[in-house]
């Protein structure tokens, strides 16, 4: 059975690991396709990401929500409920801190394990797990480091392709044009592949993506934590290297989120920033001020209405954006 | 016998009322005053355009309300602690009353401050300027609040409520705390029903969800607790957590005995607005727990007295509306009533603040399950039930779902709770959208809310 996640925080080993098939949604070669027939107000992406769970779920497959922001749990609502036992919303803490968050974590990774054995899967044995957490991770260390080595496009549909279908194949594609071009960094929510020509047009107007900071990703691929050792055998060890990977905007403090953008805006001389949202998502689009204030750059906002509805004039806008970090 | 009708009072008519009342010995607490004071003395022009009951109980009512902010500095100067508390709606104030020399408000409450000052505040703008705009729902003012701290004191301590809550005030708290107001975080997770075999715990207000959250919200009430105690210069103990259980269950116990005199008379003896207003007394007192109570006392007395004189502030034949969420405008409480409806039950979203709060179970437990009953932080499915109930009981004949501009919640919430409204009632309902200042927006609300007030009517005639 096919599992779709509709965030990259979900561990899609752990969905491998009991025998079905995980596949982030949001990679899903169909996101942005859809003709949508939601209310106004809502964000687009979790519109597409109903509609994309309603089809998967109708053909037998099961949908995984997560509670990260009002719009996704407003959404597996509608969705979840006519799914039944099919649907399942992990409760992902804001905060991060307490003990409290990570007991809920906690908790919830093994609510997630009943769901996941409700819907057939049996975990394999210790060996097989520590194969398969252990491929995941080299995979996913491969990918971060070949953000240098790939076109910004390249790199995001080889994020999107581990996320699709957990395989990454890096080494054959090395098209990146070395360091030319004014490095920028793309920061906000999920970029999905129907959306990826923003990349392109960074790019061709003389920039070069040195951050996808997008949900979709290179901070998709998570926090690198130190490596669990034998997890197989630990599901504490195990949960708490997930949980203690996700770097994202809902969390509060959104600090790990900050923090994990400096290192990289620093090494990689970052001269400004493109923040991409949804439109009616608020927790990408209050960032603005505060990503001004907190790296000093320059931003250009830009919004999925805008590069839906007039894709020639975001274009403009990105390359007047780029003339000024020139 | 037919009831006597008594009109509303527009601000100058009340500036004559409160003339006689004086004259006639009125006394009136130390924040008293005519209600005209408050347009002058802070800007609240929106006090021109509204219509106010005409008892003393209700003067008493809004100059509690309206002198909240300097009531506040008030307390601050003779050495109080104050304590921001922000988002959740009822639970952490009645944990900071019980704690000597703290006093906690909601920031949040600046929500109705653009509507108050009919936007000449113009902390809409400033929030902008801040980054945060007109695509977030109107508790953006808070920010711009802050920063210009001309309208409530700066708070000693922030403390949030961050997960299951609205995107905006969960963003708008972020950039909050960016601007260098430090914010303590604690977790809300989302309600969820308990999966079969899992340990599950009843809610005040019967909603059932599983043991793990309330574990989780408890050991966070308790963190939270510790850090109110040791602002105060105390130790957290369940014996002062129990105190504050008692004293809000006083609080809830006096509003609960209102609605049932005001929602459920034949006709309405307090109007919608005060209603409106003195439910929200629970959330936090208003900043003066024991005050709150002598506020309440007199309303529900002035209630209990109207209804045994057959005095109402409705037509006999207003239609009976439920209404759910608050209005960004206050004038749209009074326009129901002048297009001939009344308020007959309401989830202005804190129905968590007004349930008791359960006393046979230790303080932090109780603290937990009730801010876990939190109609935001669930489906909205459950709400769409509780108001079902709420509505059946209360004889309702339409229901309002108040949009609020900006509002994440809102774009799938008010048909849910309109579908479970018509699928186990049948009755009519609509979604109205309202801006802090809705004088432009005023006929569409007018041919929205009549539209709905007339189907109601005509569904009275063809009752067999
Ligand atoms: S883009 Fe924003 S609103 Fe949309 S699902 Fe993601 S976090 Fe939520
Ligand atoms: S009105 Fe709605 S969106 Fe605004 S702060 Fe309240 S719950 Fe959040």
């Amino acid at each position: 059975m096919e599992v779709y996640l509709a965030s990259p925080w979900i561990p899609r080993e752990w969905v491998e690991v009991h025998g079905l098939v995980p596949r982030g949604l949001f990679s899903a070669p169909a996101f942005g396709t859809l003709t949508l027939r939601m209310a106004e107000g809502i964000c687009s992406f979790a519109q597409q990401s109903l509609e994309l769970a309603r089809m998967h779920g109708a053909q037998g497959n099961a949908v995984v929500f997560v509670s990260s922001c009002d719009q996704m749990r407003r959404g597996f609502d509608l969705v979840g409920v006519p799914q039944g036992t099919r649907a399942f919303l992990f409760n992902l803490p804001a905060t991060w801190q307490s003990g409290a968050a990570w007991r809920l974590f906690r908790a919830e990774f093994d609510r997630f394990t009943r769901f996941l054995e409700r819907l057939g899967g049996c975990r394999q044995s210790d060996e097989s797990v520590a194969a398969i957490i252990d491929s995941a991770r080299d995979t996913r260390t491969r990918l971060r480091s070949s953000w240098n080595k790939l076109s910004a496009r390249g790199f995001a549909e080889c994020i999107a392709r581990f996320h699709w279908d957990g395989r990454a194949i890096v080494e054959r594609a090395s098209d990146a044009d070395g360091d030319t071009g004014v490095p920028v960094a793309v920061v906000g929510g999920p970029l999905t592949q129907a959306q990826l020509g923003i990349l392109d047009a960074i790019e061709l107007a003389g920039g070069r993506v040195a951050v996808n900071a997008t949900e979709t990703g290179e901070r998709s691929l998570g926090l690198e934590t130190p490596v669990p050792g034998r997890v197989a055998g630990n599901i504490d060890c195990l949960a708490q290297f997930f949980f203690w990977r996700i770097i994202d905007v809902w969390q509060r403090p959104n600090t790990r989120l900050y923090a994990w953008l400096r290192e990289r805006i620093e090494e990689r001389n970052v001269r400004g920033i493109v923040l991409w949202h949804h439109v009616a998502c608020d927790l990408w689009r209050a960032e603005a001020a505060s990503l001004r204030e907190a790296f000093n750059l320059p931003i250009l906002t830009l919004d999925s209405e805008q590069a839906r509805s007039d894709h020639l004039r975001l274009v403009h806008r990105i390359a007047a954006f780029m003339e000024i970090l020139r | 016998m037919k009831h006597c009708l008594l009109k509303p009072l527009s601000l100058d008519a009340w500036d004559d009322r409160y003339r006689e009342l004086v004259s006639s010995g009125l006394m009136e607490p130390f924040y008293g005053g005519p209600l005209s004071r408050h347009v002058t003395a802070s800007g609240d022009h929106r006090l021109e355009r509204l219509r106010f009951d005409s008892s003393p109980a209700a003067l008493r009512l809004w100059n509690f309300l309206l002198t909240e902010n300097e009531r506040l500095r008030k307390a601050r100067a003779t050495g109080d602690r104050l304590v921001g508390a922000m988002k959740d709606l009822g639970t952490v104030p009645v944990m900071a009353y019980a704690l000597e020399g703290l006093r906690a408000f909601y920031p949040d409450g600046t929500w109705w401050t653009p509507c108050l000052m009919e936007e000449t505040d113009c902390l809409l703008p400033k929030a902008e300027a801040l980054g945060i705009d007109a695509s977030f729902c109107p508790v953006r003012a808070m920010l711009a609040a802050f920063q210009d701290g001309g309208h409530f004191p700066r708070p000693d301590f922030l403390v949030c409520s961050a997960g299951a809550v609205c995107d905006d005030f969960s963003a708008i708290a972020q950039r909050l705390e960016k601007l260098g107001f430090p914010v303590l975080w604690w977790e809300m997770p989302r309600r969820r029903a308990p999966e079969p075999g899992e340990a599950q715990v009843v809610l005040p207000g019967g909603m059932v969800t599983a043991r793990e959250l309330v574990d989780c919200v408890r050991e966070e009430l308790a963190r939270v607790g510790e850090a109110l105690a040791e602002l105060a210069g105390q130790a957290p103990s369940d014996a002062i957590w129990n105190k504050a259980v008692r004293a809000a269950n006083q609080v809830r116990g006096l509003l609960a005995e209102l609605r049932r005199t005001v929602y459920h008379a034949p006709v309405a003896p307090v109007p919608a607005l005060e209603m409106l207003i003195a439910e929200m007394l629970a959330i936090h007192y208003c900043s003066d727990r024991e005050e709150t109570m002598a506020v309440l006392t007199d309303i529900l007395d002035e209630a209990r007295r109207r209804l045994s004189t057959r005095i109402g502030v409705v037509a006999e034949n207003a239609v009976r509306v439920f209404w759910v969420n608050p209005v960004a405008d206050l004038r749209a409480m009074n326009l129901l009533e002048e297009w001939g409806g009344c308020l007959c039950g309401s989830d202005f979203m804190f129905t968590h603040a007004l349930d008791p709060i359960p006393e046979d179970m230790p303080p932090l437990e109780a603290l937990a399950r009730t801010a876990l009953a939190d109609p935001m932080v669930g489906p909205a499915a459950d709400r769409a039930a509780r108001v079902v109930r709420e509505a059946r009981a209360a004889k309702a004949e339409a229901v309002v779902v108040a949009r609020i501009p900006g509002a994440s919640h809102s774009a799938t919430e008010g048909r849910v709770i309109l579908e479970a409204v018509r699928h186990a009632l049948g009755l009519p309902g609509v979604e109205v959208e309202i801006a802090p200042v809705c004088d432009a927006m005023q006929p569409t609300l007018a041919g929205r809310l009549q539209a709905l007030l007339e189907t109601a009517r005509a569904r009275r005639v063809k009752k067999p």
